[in-house]
């Protein structure tokens, strides 16, 4: 065994892409999991998207990873959301088959030369003198290597709850990473505790599904990447709701739950409610909305999405019992919620590299947000800079105007997390100039020049855009009763296809996408303008950079607040300064005074 | 915080408040020039090398109403203060004709500008040297303070609850539109924006028909005295008084210039603007003060006409009668004509003043009741304005484009509260509906 370029501890969404990114460099990798037949498990739901995490599919897409193509292989149910609310809005969520998913990921990933699979769990990392030499596992031996991922999940320090009986583990049924947190202390890192959960799978053939209202697929299917898997339309998906009897049982037994008996100390995350919280927090409403998910094409087991619950066994199956098509439900596998330790974002660096030990990256729920898309997105940004570090090269990052991982990104390392964050359209400000379907106008450039794709999916992106401009071009010469046709186009009951028909189509005939980027341009018009002045006054205070290493007590009129929160964040520029919460104006002209009086460095 | 930009247009007063004999209106920024060319009527500013000043006319670019004859100084960047491109509008000191000059500047897109923005500009583009940035920063420093605390003063208690109010609805309203957008699946029914809305645009309104009241609250107003010669304007003024200011005869245009006389009435701080005898006149110092007297009442918050009712109506001169008050003086004598819409006066007899006095609190302040909220502060008035521009656009959009208007109008009115947007709207969308499997 040689020494690899990057070791990525986890084989999850995080670390998967963070293997592949390394790859894609020509870093010699090596992904350490105690199970390498696990690589690629759904853990939670097996769906990939919707609203706010599609578009973190399209950019990772476009940035050449491989969750949108894997997601796309394995769909068995695809369904467009929001699809009449607007371009920024909609999203594509896809349910795929949780085994074939997992063997799929195994397939591509551990078919690249570059990538090697380790078994084995890590115990801490190598570190000597202050430098991050690789890992060492828990049956003593050293894995070299000059840059390492951590992406281990929630397997850190990881407890599961089953009513208030807990006991260490990771998973459900898997051991946790006992040791590794002590590492990561002993660099410096403070570590946060956060708690999530899961609901109770059923047996698929203990349901009666006629008394389910039936959720079908969209045919044609819609895709992530373009190719649509064989089982795209296969299985449809359902709905059913919780009873008055639910809620009685729910009310008369909170006792006996780990979160309202006060065992669990861990924060968890306002969105992913367990049905304990639903009940008691919105006590008007009387039924909630349950999703019922197939966990495959094969499969034996049902997901039963809205019903996570640390409440005891037991319980849990008069629970269940207690819903529509549900009376001779038998669980498979019980509800539970888990408690793990997470690295405060705060002191990574926007490359997603520890401040405390260069070399080290972290990615994925570790950093503390939740959801498979926000992990793949950090995983392949974490995987890109360690290769890149292992190369000698400067860290690169996304600017929070250059879409949804940006703004991720940003959120986590500048104003950092008190619960696991997960992405939501409404934390980007640009949305409308971020929107899945130009994800590859905005990242394929990024991803070639930093050589996660080849030269020439620039050309073609590029060639793209090209005709779509010169559409809109020849859409604004010609006209449309006394309008130009551009015009005639922004009226709300307008269509492209309308235009064409008085019109007369373009030479060469658009694409299905490049008519769609023809559409949104025109009809979003005015709003796309005002957004892109926002980005432009966003990027304005980027170009104020700030000295990692800046000594903020010597910045005359800083406030005391500004110093403490500064000095703990690091920001790179004056913009990114800005968003770090509490900081206020006078703040910033402080910045703006004390840098420009600094000497220019020569370049 | 909001995120200052360094190179958009703001616009400043440069003078000191008040009355002078100059006031200076200070524009700079990326496009300063186009922007202030869309209310010169004159050299077109954007033409104009840099050190030149011209001679025009400044005009308010919608109704066409000519503001105020004025100088112009054209900067190119980098020779200027703030070494960018920029403009100097030198106006006739009255203060209205300033505010109105800087309103119609936001009305173009300019943003006012923070307290020493101007001179953190010059310093940021390198035109202090190293010895002047203490001082500066000192400065900027001093400012900020300066405008917290009479930004404090200019947002009540009353008017901060009311704005949070509003804010607190908007607030409401967005995250009921982004559980929608961001959930769904989950049985969330569509917003009911326009309801939502109405109400919420009706308070801005309603809160931006009070400004010109708050000013006048807080800073005062200044009232003109108009009529023709021996109207009884100086005894009308001295009656106000309560004890002679205004020398008074029986000869016509004793007041050949102007007097001006501070009093109060009803807690406001007014200033009465006495004015010379508005009559045909060959006396060249007497024309004069004619034109200065019609002047005066064309910047003057309020206007008092007065004509005499023992002698035949005269008249009338060209007053903005929309904010002028007739008075039919000297009702202690016989009447000689009758009009209802001239208030009787007696500056003699004292008939007719408490009812002046009181309509002179009501045309000033309106009917809003003591200890109604007032809005005075500029900054707070324009983040008010750009709240309703966008809330109104939010009503014709569709829902993802509404939730991006009512965020705008939100950051602006987080700029008067000082309140984080994003993080707010997250967090009521899971306090509010039941949504997250």
């Amino acid at each position: 065994m040689g020494a690899y370029d990057v070791i990525v501890v986890g084989g999850g969404h995080a670390g998967i892409e963070a293997a592949w990114a390394a790859a894609r460099l020509g870093a010699r990798v090596g992904l350490v999991t105690s199970n390498p037949e696990r690589i690629g498990l759904m853990p939670c739901n097996p769906a990939v998207g919707g609203p706010g995490k599609s578009q973190l599919v399209a950019e990772v897409e476009a940035l050449g990873g491989l969750m949108g193509k894997l997601a796309d292989a394995t769909a068995i149910h695809t369904r467009v959301l929001n699809r009449s609310k607007g371009p920024a809005v909609q999203s594509l969520r896809v349910q795929v088959d949780r085994d074939l998913y997992a063997l799929e990921a195994q397939r591509v990933l551990l078919g690249h030369p570059q990538i090697e699979s380790v078994r084995a769990e890590v115990a801490a990392l190598w570190v000597e003198q202050g430098v991050l030499c690789g890992v060492q596992t828990v049956d003593g031996r050293r894995l070299p290597a000059r840059a390492v991922v951590v992406a281990s999940g929630t397997f850190l320090q990881g407890v599961v709850w089953y009513g208030r009986q807990s006991r260490p583990a990771g998973r459900q049924g898997e051991p946790p990473a006992r040791f590794l947190s002590e590492s990561l202390r002993a660099v410096g890192h403070r570590l946060l505790r956060f708690k999530t959960g899961t609901p109770p799978r059923i047996q698929a053939d203990s349901v009666d599904y006629h008394k389910l209202e039936v959720v079908p697929a969209d045919d044609p299917p819609e895709t992530f990447a373009g190719v649509p898997g064989p089982y795209a339309t296969a299985r449809p998906t359902w709905q059913t709701r919780t009873t008055a009897t639910t809620h009685r049982l729910i009310q008369e037994n909170l006792h006996l739950s780990p979160l309202y008996g006060g065992d669990i100390e861990g924060i968890g995350p306002r969105y992913c409610p367990s049905i304990e919280d639903k009940v008691v927090r919105f006590s008007d409403k009387e039924t909630h909305l349950l999703f019922v998910e197939p966990d495959g094409l094969h499969t034996t087991e049902l997901y039963l999405q809205g019903f996570s619950s640390s409440l005891p066994p037991e319980l849990q199956v008069q629970m269940v019992r207690s819903l529509p098509g549900f009376e001779q439900a038998v669980i498979q596998r019980y509800a539970y919620a888990v408690e793990y330790d997470a690295v405060d974002p705060l002191e990574l660096t926007p490359g997603l590299q520890s401040r405390m030990l260069p070399g080290l990256f972290t990615a994925g729920q570790l950093n503390g947000t939740s959801g498979y898309e926000e992990a793949a997105a950090q995983g392949l940004l974490a995987g890109l800079n360690a290769a890149r570090y292992a190369m000698g090269l400067e860290e690169v990052q996304l600017p929070r105007a250059s879409g949804y991982i940006g703004v991720m990104v940003d959120d986590l390392v500048h104003r950092g997390v008190d619960e696991p964050y997960r992405m939501m359209t409404s934390r980007v400000e640009l949305r409308l100039l971020c929107r899945s379907d130009n994800a590859d106008e905005r990242m394929v450039p990024l991803a070639v020049a930093w050589g996660l794709r080849p030269a020439e999916d620039l050309r073609a992106v590029q060639a793209k855009y090209t005709r779509v401009q010169n559409e809109l071009n020849r859409l604004q010469r010609s006209r449309i009763e006394g309008v130009s046709a551009l015009q005639y186009l922004r009226r709300p009951e307008a269509s492209y296809e309308q235009v064409l028909r008085l019109i007369g189509p373009p030479e060469i005939p658009l694409s299905k996408a490049e008519a769609y980027q023809v559409e949104v341009r025109a009809k979003y018009a005015g709003y796309m303008e005002r957004q892109a002045k926002l980005r432009e006054r966003l990027k304005e205070l980027e170009a104020y950079r700030l000295p990692v290493n800046l000594d903020y007590t010597q910045v005359p009129s800083l406030s005391k607040e500004a110093v403490e929160k500064l000095s703990r964040v690091r920001p790179h520029s004056v913009a990114e300064a800005s968003r770090v919460p509490g900081i206020r104006d006078s703040d910033i002209t402080a910045l703006l005074v004390y840098i420009a009086k600094m000497p220019v460095p020569v370049h | 915080m909001g995120l200052p930009s360094l190179n958009d247009v703001i616009a400043a007063i440069a003078t000191p408040p008040g009355k002078g004999a100059v006031g200076i209106v200070r524009v700079s920024g990326e496009g300063a020039l186009e922007l202030v060319s869309r209310l010169w009527k004159g050299t077109n500013p954007s033409q104009l090398p840099g050190g030149r000043f011209t001679y025009g006319k400044i005009c308010d670019p919608n109704t066409q109403e000519v503001l105020d004859e004025a100088l112009l100084l054209v900067f190119r960047r980098p020779h200027s203060y703030t070494g960018q491109d920029s403009a100097e509008l030198q106006t006739h000191g009255s203060p209205a004709v300033l505010r109105r000059v800087l309103q119609v500047l936001f009305e173009l897109g300019a943003r006012p500008a923070q307290p020493g923005e101007f001179t953190l500009r010059a310093y940021l583009n390198g035109k202090m040297d190293l010895a002047q940035a203490e001082s500066v920063l000192s400065l900027v420093e001093a400012e900020s303070e300066a405008a917290r605390r009479q930004a404090l003063r200019g947002l009540s208690a009353g008017l901060s609850q009311k704005i949070s109010r509003l804010s607190e609805q908007l607030f409401d309203l967005l995250a009921h539109i982004q559980a929608w957008l961001d959930y769904p699946e989950e049985g969330v029914e569509p917003a009911q924006i326009q309801a939502g809305l109405e109400p919420v645009l009706q308070e801005i309104n309603r809160l931006l028909s009070t400004a010109p009241a708050g000013r006048i609250a807080q800073k005062g107003a200044r009232i003109a005295l108009v009529g023709a010669p021996n109207a009884g304007k100086s005894s009308l003024l001295n009656a106000l008084l309560g004890y002679e200011r205004a020398i008074v005869t029986p000869i016509p245009g004793t007041t050949r210039d102007y007097l001006e006389a501070p009093l109060e009435i009803a807690g406001v701080p007014i200033v009465a603007v006495d004015t010379a005898g508005v009559r045909e006149t060959h006396d060249v110092i007497e024309k004069s003060g004619v034109e200065r007297a019609l002047q005066i009442a064309q910047e003057a918050d309020l206007v008092l006409y007065l004509a005499d009712q023992s002698q035949p109506h005269p008249t009338p001169p060209p007053l903005p009668w929309e904010r002028t008050l007739k008075v039919a003086s000297k009702a202690d004598l016989a009447p000689a004509w009758h009009d209802p819409s001239y208030l009787r006066v007696s500056s003699q007899t004292g008939l007719g003043l408490e009812e002046l006095r009181q309509q002179i609190h009501r045309r000033l302040l309106g009917e809003a009741p003591e200890g109604e909220l007032w809005i005075s502060n500029e900054r707070h008035v324009e983040a008010l304005r750009r709240a309703q521009t966008q809330l109104q656009e939010a009503l014709q959009a569709p829902e993802d484009l509404a939730a991006l208007s009512i965020e705008q109008a939100l950051e602006a009115l987080a700029e008067i509260l000082g309140k984080d947007v994003s993080e707010e709207v997250i967090d009521r969308v899971f306090r509010n509906f039941c949504v997250g499997k």
